[in-house]
């Protein structure tokens, strides 16, 4: 049962990222997508679901630490993320650029990840002193650190943008 | 030393524009232009330059040098 479980869901993960894969190759050759730029809406809504990411993530991660791994609910959770930078990505081979940030979504980007460099620290440092339960075993840093990057990043771009 | 800007005062000499029409026109954000209006961001020189060909005038007109109160004592 939960070979399928695990089964059903990679395969599912597999099936997003090959379609995610294929819209990133055929999308900008189409008239399907006509942005140029990342604009304020798409900017704004790639924050906030990076914030969601980031919470779902820490969430999973606290509530079913031996299950993240094997039913890959890490995956899961950033995989919204994932495709909204899929998405991006056809806008930049639409417009035949890497430069679709203009200048102050590059600044924000800039100082929120500075402020994610500096809280990442002692966040790592405080889950690795905690007394954990086998949390941060076996791999598990590795989803810990990125979801808490991604929260704190995300957020702090977000109020960067809004301020 | 802070920098100072009539771009507000522009844009309604400009009939009386919207920031959405103007960053639509410069090619920014929204977001930009009221950080801009609000002097908490600082434009590059290329966007200050767009903003002044935009307006039809030169940049010392629309972006200035304002002082702090505790800028004066600086030479001193």
């Amino acid at each position: 049962m939960q070979s399928a479980i695990e089964s059903a869901i990679k395969l599912v993960l597999v099936v997003l990222l090959v379609l995610a894969g294929l819209g990133v190759w055929l999308l900008p050759k189409t008239r399907l997508v006509t942005a140029r730029a990342v604009g304020e809406r798409l900017f704004v809504v790639t924050c906030i679901v990076g914030v969601l990411c980031g919470a779902a993530g820490l969430l999973v991660l606290f509530a079913w630490p031996q299950r993240v791994l094997e039913w890959h609910l890490w995956e899961v959770a950033a995989m919204p993320l994932v495709l909204l930078y899929a998405y991006w990505m056809v806008v930049m081979r639409r417009a035949r650029s890497c430069d679709v940030l203009d200048e102050k979504q590059n600044a924000d980007m800039t100082s929120a990840g500075a402020v994610t460099w500096a809280i990442s620290i002692p966040a790592m440092s405080l889950a690795f002193v905690l007394p954990d339960e086998g949390l941060l075993e076996g791999g598990l840093w590795f989803p810990c650190y990125l979801f808490i990057t991604l929260l704190v990043f995300s957020a702090t771009t977000l109020c960067y943008f809004r301020r | 030393m802070r920098l100072g800007t009539q771009l507000k005062r522009c844009r309604f000499e400009k009939g009386d524009m919207s920031q959405e029409a103007l960053a639509k026109a410069v090619g920014v954000t929204r977001q930009t232009i009221i950080a801009i209006e609000k002097g908490r961001f600082v434009p590059s020189t290329l966007l200050a330059l767009k903003l002044a060909r935009f307006f039809g005038k030169p940049v010392e007109e629309i972006f200035q040098i304002t002082e702090d109160a505790g800028d004066r004592g600086e030479g001193r």
